[in-house]
């Protein structure tokens, strides 16, 4: 058991991160294009795969973050950030992305979408992941069934686990991001590995 | 126990006392160990979902941006009376009318290519052949899909020239710099480019055609097809055939041609994508290249500096860590201040 070497510590990046954040919105408030580039390339993959989770629609996820981003720039002179680069971004994807929702309701019947748009990720899935992933098939197989298991979790609880699993955010910064207190978010994420795990171990018995 | 209590746990979000709590727990069976174990994989294996989340969009989606940004100054300038604007000077700020068109195509492009055919309609033939140009700035990168269905893809100070129509029986265009061409295949319609003395001719094909002012020659590299190139003075029997992987060169002073098999295309190519490649270039070359890049001047404070040999694909967006890594690989420290980058030996 490696317990021993496992202390509670910050990451001592953390603030070198604080510090390159505050740079870089500070090059761009002044225009800088090469500056507003690498911050497109640094949060792009990541917050097109959030707005996807939300509007679970590839286009509208891409019209999203197009807006976010489009909007920095053209406002970049006034732009100013109250919490973290990071949290600044998440929130404004998830604030375009129900807008943008909420726009074409009427038209679209998110549940139809929902559907049509899991299978076809799964089929992605299973064509090419254990490629991607580089790990043995065996791990692979378990990586893909807490994907499943993810994608069946209620709508906030699946948003929480994978803010905190795959974007890496903190309690604090998801709970922002959401609108949630910490400890709503504490609770999904216990809830949501209580889930894993029992899910787990059923597959393990039969 | 707790699943919260072992979420923050697991996440490094919880209390001293907590942790205390937890490894308590741990002590009281074996079981308990093998139930934090089970835990632990999962915890690890949930991480592992991000890598599969493809970003191959990202290069794509950045070009559209770029399109509505520009497009919009467009519209902006034509709205205002002309007024000296007072806020700072951006890229976008100085970009010629000529690549804004550009722009404007490519987001054509992808709106067609995406929506449906809407823009296609048959353009009225025209009897006197107008030329246009569409160029880039240094900084720049862009791409233009032609009447016939040709891809352009324009590097950084670099320009093509075309008829607003083509002809019946030919396609020509005029390049300086360097391009990437995706050539739609017709038959009886050969495509060609006139580039610095020499004449590059296909039947539909993709190829990287570069030859900027200060180059001592023209370049040509085929990815796919067959290619014909010689100097505009010959004929097509005078020419040497490229076909895939291969690279023909043609030496400005001396007239004379050459053709070699290239291992690796990407030092030819990878502009295209963004960022550089070199493949035992000299610093000489690198300077220009950064330079036509990302719109900076580059210094050497020792003269020979410029005779040192980089192998580095530079696939960071930042000018920062680019001008690090090229640093690193060469045992050199360098400065940047504004538009001005200089390079140092270390002692």
């Amino acid at each position: 058991m490696a317990l021993d070497s496992q202390k509670i510590q910050i990451h001592p990046t953390a603030v070198q991160v604080e510090i390159k954040d505050i740079s870089l919105v500070d090059a761009i408030r002044k225009g800088d294009q090469a500056a507003f580039e690498q911050l497109f390339f640094e949060y792009h993959p990541a917050l097109i795969r959030f707005a996807n989770s939300i509007t679970r629609s590839k286009e509208l996820s891409r019209d999203t973050v197009q807006d976010v981003f489009l909007k920095i720039w053209r406002n970049r002179d006034q732009w100013n950030i109250h919490s973290s680069l990071k949290v600044y971004l998440y929130q404004s994807v998830r604030n375009q992305a129900l807008n943008l929702l909420e726009k074409q309701k009427n038209r679209y019947k998110l549940k139809e979408n929902l559907h049509i748009d899991y299978s076809t990720s799964m089929n992605i899935w299973e064509e090419g992941f254990q490629k991607k992933l580089e790990v043995p098939e065996e791990d692979a197989k378990r990586i893909m069934t807490i994907w499943m298991l993810v994608e069946k979790m209620p709508d906030r609880r699946r948003l929480v686990f994978e803010l905190h699993r795959k974007d890496g955010l903190s309690y604090k910064e998801i709970a922002k991001v959401l609108d949630l207190s910490v400890k709503t978010v504490e609770n999904h994420i216990g809830q949501a590995i209580k889930y894993l795990r029992e899910q787990l171990g059923q597959e393990k018995k039969l | 126990m707790q699943a919260e209590l072992l979420a923050r746990y697991l996440s490094k979000e919880c209390t001293t006392q907590e942790y205390l709590e937890v490894e308590r727990w741990l002590r009281l069976s074996e079981d308990n160990v093998e139930e934090l174990k089970a835990y632990e994989q999962l915890w690890r294996d949930s991480a592992n979902l991000v890598k599969l989340e493809d970003g191959s969009d990202s290069n794509m989606d950045w070009s559209v941006l770029q399109s509505r940004i520009e497009a919009e100054d467009l519209n902006e300038e034509m709205k205002k009376p002309k007024l000296l604007s007072s806020r700072s000077r951006t890229a976008y700020d100085n970009v010629s009318y000529f690549s804004r068109i550009a722009a404007i195509i490519t987001l054509m492009f992808l709106v067609g290519f995406y929506g449906s055919q809407f823009f296609e309609q048959p353009l009225p033939a025209e009897v006197e052949p107008v030329f246009k140009e569409i160029s880039m700035n240094k900084g720049q990168r862009g791409s233009v899909t032609l009447s016939d269905g040709t891809l352009v893809s324009l590097n950084s100070e670099s320009s093509i020239s075309l008829p607003n129509t083509f002809k019946s029986d030919v396609r020509e265009v005029y390049l300086e710099g360097e391009a990437f061409f995706e050539v739609a295949r017709m038959e009886d319609k050969p495509f060609l480019i006139y580039v610095n003395g020499t004449v590059v001719e296909v039947l539909g094909t993709s190829f990287a055609v570069r030859a900027f002012p200060d180059d001592e020659m023209v370049r040509t590299t085929v990815v796919e097809g067959l290619v014909s190139f010689r100097s505009e003075s010959e004929g097509i029997e005078e020419g040497v055939l490229l076909a895939a992987g291969d690279l023909g060169e043609f030496n400005l002073k001396q007239k004379r041609l050459s053709k070699e098999q290239v291992q690796n295309l990407a030092p030819y190519l990878s502009w295209k994508e963004g960022y550089l490649t070199f493949e035992k270039a000299t610093m000489h070359e690198v300077k220009k290249q950064l330079e036509r890049k990302y719109d900076i001047q580059v210094l050497f404070a020792e003269k020979d500096i410029e005779l040192l040999e980089l192998t580095a694909e530079l696939k960071s967006r930042s000018l920062r860590n680019v001008l690090e890594t090229i640093s690193l690989s060469l045992n050199l420290s360098f400065d940047l201040d504004q538009e001005v980058v200089k390079f140092k030996k270390l002692p």
